[in-house]
Order: structure tokens, then C-alpha cells, then sequence
């Protein structure tokens, strides 16, 4: 589907993107960085490295999940996006069809 | 923060090494979203302003993935960095302690060294003693300095990490790893201030194996004349410096020459260009492992260009004999050249501080010996077997550095003006391992110019330089023999040097006339100086 005045799109394609984030959000998710942290006050037990430790597993924590939320809304914004050009040609489709096998130019 | 040994003793760096491995693992996971990335591009598939719209989400979801990435890696870095920087720190502190508890002395928390054990009544193990408390301490003080520097720099690298500022750029998620990876590094713990041998080599053992390497490769001045840094990185650092030496004095042309015909085989102790004269301390073996050591220190004259390749054979030689009588691999044996001065030369005869008539120049120069051959102890877990001799204006230069407390186990005087001393007791040495050799018609052996002539030294062992039937070895005349090769003298070396006692060729001759002489004179100023004394304190109008 393609326009030389404004835009085109392949809804397929954009639901094969949909998808390699949505996989890439789920790949990330399964990760927990946070708890090889902890490891670090095992390591140095009183140490200044083991609090910085604690607050990196902190801004960790919520700066991949961050990630994995914004990749997911972003797989789903890319489906819709292929969702609603398929429904917009469809409707279009609708339209001229139900115009039967009317000669375009019989007015 | 405070940190105590106790701290120290506690820590776990293989925690920090699991913990850099669990993290590797994560960021290898994270770098593998590269496809999926890329696959999500909508560019082609969709144009116009929505497709733009998508495509600038998708790059700021990458740009986050890069800094997520980068900052992945430079926490492995960091981590593998602390890992072994904390490893090093703990292990300096442990041997410390091992050491403190073989030599009877205690560790407290805060990382004071105790000496609990009664007193010696002999003076050089006082001293030794001493020693051995300031090198335990030393390096007590430097583990816990490196410990600190690692928490330090492990906890900031984690806060930079932390408040985001670790910048993947907006490339492929492998050159986000890349650019975190540098990040991780860490700034060089910098040489301790104003600090004995043992805080220079326990800072050293502190770094890290590719700390060392960056100091050698980029800051080498600071350890190449550093005593108590090994010997290999003295040498690598000292080769570096020479290599940057555009124009080569003549001196340096030799000591190239030198160093490119026995790459293997020789050790660039130190170097120092800044004087008139080029100063140069050469080893010829593995000064690191060797169990024996000979340091020499030659005398008036010498120069780096008229005779490093003269006294490079010497030590040669003596190491061969050491080796023949010792029976036990080459690698047990090792010399050193000592030019770490400038010898008087001729020229100098008349310039005061400089003359070969005074001991001006053997005094600052003792100095920097004293603080070599403690090096050469303090760079060393083990104990050496340490050995010097000095020749000629060198043996002056030897007797002063004797004076301070270095660790050395023989001491031999050849063709001695003088040690510096009238009483052996002054010098830091072992009863009975004081040698003097002094060849017939050696002239500057009979001078007598620095204290009491060494051939009337109570307590010194006099050595043969004559021809000896049992050891088949030659005679030796004048004040250049000491060291020929097949000669008594050289042989007596060796056996000193070997650490083989009963080889030693003793002198059983009479005292030369130039000797008796000489001690006649110092006996009659002895007499004079003591009835000046007698008389100043019983005649109350004497002068």
C-alpha cells in the first residue's frame, strides 16, 4: 500500500516489526541484572561499593523495566498502526464494491 | 571510610568476579537484541509522517539499549577491575600478616604492627629487626591504601553508572560495549610519597596485572629507578625511558649495544641521564629469583662508556665461577653493576664535593646504594642471599651505605682506600662476613685515606689474592686484579658470593710494610688523640 503524495505502508511487514520488539520487551524482561548486584556486598561487606551496589540495582530495576514497557507499547502502537491501515482499506474496499459492477462513469 | 584489616580479611573477591560473570552473561544477552532491533525498523515498510513517528520511537528505544549496554559493560569492567584489585589488596595484606606472625610481631585493626618479642641484645638484629617491622608495616599500610582505592573506585564507577551517565552512543549495541568497557577502568593508584621500599613494592603487588602494564607502558619513570619495584619492571620501564632518547651519548650507545646483545640476560635496574655523568645500575641474571646476589660497586674513573663492557664481563665470569662452585642452576646466580653514581673522575681531582681525596662523593652515593640494596631485599617474598663489593673509592662508597640497614649478608672490600669506619661494629653487617682482599703492590689499598686501613679492621677476614695451589687459581698484583678471571681473588668472590664459606682462600701472610706503616701512623694519632683527651680533662689550664 503505497501513496507518492504522503505516505505507504505493509501492514504485514509492520506486524513482523510489531513483533521483533515485542520480542526483544519479553527477552529483556526474563533478565534480572539487579540480582548479580547483590553479590557485590558479599563481596566487600561494609564497602562504600556496596551501597552504590544497592541504588545501581534500584535505578536497574526500574530503567529496564522502563525499557521492556516502552518497547511493548511500541510493538503494539506498530500492530495497531497495521491494524488500522488493513481497516482503512478495508472499509475503502467496502465502499467500492458495494457499488456493484456499476460502469464507474453510468451516473 | 574507614577501612580496618579486620575489613580487609573479610572481603570475598571472588564474589565480585561472580558477579562481573553473571553480568558479562547479561550484557551478552542484551547485545543479542541487535536483530530484533534492527528488525523492528519500519524504514521501507511504512513512509510518511506515522512511519517517521514509529522510526523515532524505535531509535530512542535503541539509544536507551546502547546506554543499557554501556553501562552493562562498564560495570563488568569495573567489577573484573575491583575483583582483581581487591584480590591483590587482600593477598599483600595476608602475606603481611603471615610474615608478621612468623617474625613475632602482631597486627592490630588498625593496621599497627607490634613488635611483642623481647629485645635482641646484638645490635644488627636490632637493626635487622627494625627492618623487618617497617617493611611489615609498609605494606600493612599500602593493602589497606589499595583496598581503599578499590572500594573507591568501584563505588564511584557504580554512581556514574547510576545516575546515567555512562553514554552508549547511538551505534550498534556492540560498540556501546566497547565504549562502556573503557569506561570501566580505573584511574592508577599513584605511587606512594616520600615512601621506604616496602610501601613501593606493596603499592606495586596493590595493582592490578594491566595496571602494571599501563605504568610501564606510560608513566615507566616512575618505578624504572624505584627501589623495592621487581627487578623485570624496573628493567621493562628502564627500556622504555632509554628508547625515548632521541641523540644517544656514548655511554647510552654502549648501554644499547649492551642490552641488544644480551636481551635476555641482562636487567636495566636504573638509569639516570640528568647528570653530567650517565648513571646506570645493570644486572646480569634474574634479580627476582636469584637465591644469591652480588652487588659491586667500582671505583675512581669509571665511566659507563670507557667501562660498562669491561665490568659486564667481570660479573660474567664471577657468575660462571659462583655457579662452578655452587654446583646448582645458572638461574641460583645473579650480580649487579652499581653506577647508580658517578665515580670521581680525574678531571674532578681538584673539585671539591667531587675530588677522589675526600669521601664528599662516596657519601651521597652511599645513599642511593643503602637504598638499592634494600630494594633488592624489600622487592623480594623471599630473603635473598645479598652480597656486596666495592672497589677501590667503591669500597668507601659501600662501607657508608653499610652504615644504614639494608639487609646485606657479606660485605668485601677490594683495594680499599678506606670502609669510612675504624670499628666494623659500625657497619650493618653479620659478625664474620666482612672480607677484605688487598693485592701485593696495590698502592690504594695501602693508602689508608678513609678511617682506619681495612687490613687492621678488627673483625674483618682478610682473603688471599695469591696463586693457590688447591683451587688452582693465579696470583693477582696491582690494583686492577681483583677480578681476573681464574684468579685467587675472583675465586674468594665467588665463594662469598655462593654463600660457600669453606672455599674461602684465607691471606696468612704478614701485613705489607706500606700497612704497618700506615697503622703505626693511625696508632700514634689513636695515642695522641687519647692523651689530648686524658690531659683536656685532668689539667684544667690545657688548651
Amino acid at each position: 500500500m503505497s501513496n507518492d503524495a504522503g505516505f505507504g505502508v505493509r501492514p504485514p511487514a509492520l506486524r513482523d516489526a510489531a513483533g521483533a520488539i515485542a520480542g526483544a520487551a519479553e527477552q529483556l524482561g526474563a533478565l534480572a541484572p539487579a540480582s548479580a548486584l547483590s553479590r557485590i556486598e558479599r563481596g566487600l561487606p561494609g564497602s562504600a561499593s556496596a551501597a552504590a551496589a544497592r541504588d545501581l540495582a534500584r535505578v536497574w530495576r526500574r530503567g529496564y523495566a522502563e525499557w521492556e514497557a516502552a518497547a511493548r507499547r511500541h510493538g503494539v502502537a506498530l500492530r495497531a498502526g497495521a491494524d488500522d491501515y488493513e481497516a482503512v482499506d478495508a472499509r475503502a474496499a467496502a465502499r467500492l464494491e458495494s457499488r456493484g459492477s456499476r460502469d464507474p462513469l453510468d451516473r | 571510610m574507614t577501612l580496618s584489616t579486620g575489613d580487609l580479611l573479610a572481603w570475598l573477591p571472588h564474589n565480585l568476579a561472580a558477579a562481573a560473570d553473571a553480568l558479562a552473561g547479561t550484557g551478552a544477552s542484551l547485545r543479542a537484541l541487535q536483530d530484533e532491533l534492527d528488525d523492528a525498523s519500519v524504514i521501507g515498510l511504512w513512509t510518511g509522517s506515522a512511519g517517521a513517528s514509529a522510526e523515532a520511537d524505535r531509535l530512542r528505544l535503541v539509544h536507551a539499549m546502547n546506554d543499557l549496554v554501556a553501562s552493562m559493560a562498564c560495570v563488568v569492567r569495573g567489577l573484573d577491575v575491583a575483583a582483581e584489585g581487591a584480590a591483590h589488596a587482600r593477598r599483600v595484606l595476608v602475606e603481611a600478616m603471615e610474615w608478621a606472625r612468623a617474625e613475632g610481631f602482631a597486627v592490630d585493626l588498625a593496621g599497627a604492627v607490634l613488635d611483642v618479642r623481647p629485645p635482641s641484645p646484638d645490635p644488627h638484629a636490632v637493626a635487622d629487626r627494625l627492618r623487618r617491622h617497617h617493611e611489615i608495616s609498609d605494606h600493612v599500610e599500602q593493602a589497606l591504601v589499595a583496598a581503599r582505592h578499590t572500594d573507591e573506585e568501584l563505588a564511584g564507577l557504580l554512581g556514574v553508572v547510576a545516575l546515567g551517565l555512562v553514554d552508549g552512543g547511538s551505534g550498534r549495541l556492540s560498540g556501546a560495549a566497547t565504549l562502556g568497557t573503557r569506561e570501566g577502568e580505573r584511574t592508577l593508584l599513584t605511587p606512594p610519597v616520600g615512601g621506604r621500599v616496602g610501601d613501593w613494592n606493596a603499592w606495586w603487588w596493590g595493582l592490578t596485572d594491566g595496571e602494571q602494564r599501563r605504568i610501564i607502558a606510560l608513566h615507566p619513570e616512575w618505578i624504572g629507578n624505584t627501589d623495592g619495584i621487581p627487578a623485570r619492571a624496573r628493567h621493562l620501564a628502564n627500556l622504555r625511558l632509554l628508547a625515548r632518547w632521541g641523540t644517544p651519548t656514548a655511554g647510552l650507545r654502549a648501554l644499547q649495544r649492551l642490552l641488544a646483545a644480551h636481551p635476555d640476560e641482562r636487567q636495566l635496574l636504573a638509569l639516570d641521564t640528568t647528570g653530567r655523568d650517565l648513571r646506570v645500575v645493570l644486572g646480569v641474571g634474574d634479580l627476582d629469583r636469584a637465591r644469591h646476589v652480588l652487588v659491586v660497586t667500582p671505583g675512581f674513573g669509571t665511566t659507563v662508556a670507557g667501562d660498562l663492557d669491561a665490568w659486564d664481563d667481570r660479573l660474567v665470569d664471577l657468575l660462571a665461577r659462583s655457579r662452578a662452585l655452587d654446583g646448582g642452576p645458572a638461574s641460583d646466580h645473579a650480580a649487579v653493576l652499581w653506577l647508580g653514581h658517578a665515580p670521581p673522575q680525574l678531571d674532578d681531582t681538584l673539585v671539591p664535593g667531587r675530588t677522589v681525596l675526600r669521601d664528599d662523593a662516596a657519601r651521597s652515593a652511599a645513599d642511593d646504594l643503602a637504598g638499592f640494596l634494600d630494594g633488592v631485599d624489600g622487592s623480594r617474598a623471599d630473603d635473598p642471599h645479598l652480597g656486596v663489593a666495592g672497589h677501590s673509592y667503591g669500597s668507601l662508597v659501600t662501607g657508608l651505605a653499610l652504615r644504614h640497614s639494608t639487609g646485606v649478608d657479606e660485605g668485601a672490600f677490594l683495594g680499599s682506600p678506606g670502609t669510612g669506619t675504624d670499628d666494623l661494629g659500625d657497619l650493618d653487617l653479620p659478625r664474620g662476613h666482612a672480607f677484605h682482599l688487598e693485592a701485593s703492590g696495590d698502592l690504594i689499598g695501602d693508602a689508608g685515606l678513609f678511617g682506619r686501613d681495612p687490613s687492621f679492621l678488627e673483625d674483618m677476614r682478610h682473603l688471599s689474592t695469591e696463586a693457590s695451589a688447591e683451587w688452582g687459581t693465579s696470583g693477582g698484583r696491582g690494583h686492577s686484579s681483583y677480578f681476573d678471571d681464574g684468579s685467587t681473588s675472583q675465586h674468594n668472590l665467588a665463594a662469598i658470593a655462593s654463600g660457600h664459606p669453606e672455599a674461602l682462600v684465607d691471606d696468612t701472610g704478614p701485613p705489607s710494610l706500606p700497612d704497618l706503616t700506615r697503622e703505626g701512623l693511625w696508632r700514634l694519632g689513636e695515642l695522641d688523640a687519647r692523651l689530648e683527651d686524658l690531659l683536656a680533662r685532668h689539667v684544667p689550664a690545657w688548651p
